[in-house]
């Protein structure tokens, strides 16, 4: 399990710990950890899916997917974003610069949620995932 | 020469081993209460250690929260300042790089990661707004199971 986790680019220190949620019982406390411990795929979906919960998918507008309630349009988004950001251009960029530690121009997805909310922290959570979701797809 | 008495030979004997098992019980007297000194010291100073050590440890929280609520602050106010115009671009952040790194390693110096208890999906914020990032990169719905089996196993 930690191996697949591993695989969609987790931090090692976070693997060990979503692997051991999606594979241990819930509820028991303190607990003895066991490396080999089993646990069958469709229980490990079903407690990936209750997880990660709702979220919905981004389609440009005009696109197919105007009326599906699973797709969101980019564009209102990102005049949010604009409405949120567009007077602190400035200082995001310095909050950003001010998260990068070793000054190599990569922050984590931590590091940019800590950036972001602290010039703007009554940022809606919808535009903060796209905000990351954004920058994702363009790195 | 007249050879001396075997008893009186014997008592002398008994006399001399007499004297050399007091002498070794004094010196191991001697030794023990060296001993228990030394571990009276070694115990004072180990309290003193770990007083220092729980005050640096206090010391270190206090400035890690003053230092993240500084950093907040000046954020809040640059970000104000830049809202109404009066922000001199050229003027680069006073704020100081966040130097505190979380320690988030199994090692045994993070007392906090030694506690085996069971996960929370509390602990798994970041990892859960990866994994979602994910689903929505692939264009996987979140109303399917299919869709983490396509995420976890890519079938």
């Amino acid at each position: 399990m930690r191996e697949v986790v591993h695989s969609l680019g987790i931090q090692t220190k976070k693997c060990n710990t979503l692997a051991r949620f999606l594979v241990e019982t819930p509820g028991q406390g303190d607990i003895i950890f066991n490396e080999n411990l089993r646990q069958e795929v469709e229980t490990v979906l079903l407690k990936l899916q209750a997880l990660i919960g709702n979220y919905c998918l981004y389609r440009p507008q005009g696109s197919d997917f105007d009326d599906d309630p699973n797709y969101a349009q980019e564009d209102f988004l990102q005049k949010l974003v604009l409405q949120y950001f567009s007077t602190s251009r400035e200082t995001l960029t310095e909050a950003l610069k001010c998260e990068d530690y070793d000054e190599q121009g990569i922050l984590d997805l931590a590091q940019m949620v800590e950036a972001i909310s602290s010039v703007n922290e009554e940022v809606d959570e919808t535009v903060l995932n796209y905000m990351l979701y954004y920058v994702l797809v363009r790195s | 020469m007249q050879s001396a008495n075997p008893s009186s030979q014997m008592l002398s004997l008994q006399a001399e081993e007499n004297r050399r098992v007091n002498l070794e019980n004094h010196q191991l007297r001697d030794t023990s209460q060296k001993q228990a000194s030394t571990i009276q010291q070694l115990q004072k100073l180990l309290k003193d250690k770990e007083e220092q050590l729980a005050i640096e440890t206090s010391d270190k929280v206090r400035f890690k929260e003053l230092s993240e609520n500084y950093m907040t602050a000046v954020a809040r106010l640059e970000s104000q300042l830049e809202a109404v115009k009066i922000k001199p671009l050229s003027k680069l952040s006073q704020r100081p790089k966040d130097t505190v790194i979380k320690d988030q390693t199994n090692s045994l110096t993070n007392a906090a990661a030694q506690r085996l208890k069971t996960v929370e999906p509390k602990q798994l914020g970041e990892v859960v707004l990866h994994l979602k990032l994910l689903l929505q990169q692939q264009q996987l719905p979140c109303n399917s199971i299919s869709s983490m089996e396509a995420l976890l196993f890519g079938r």
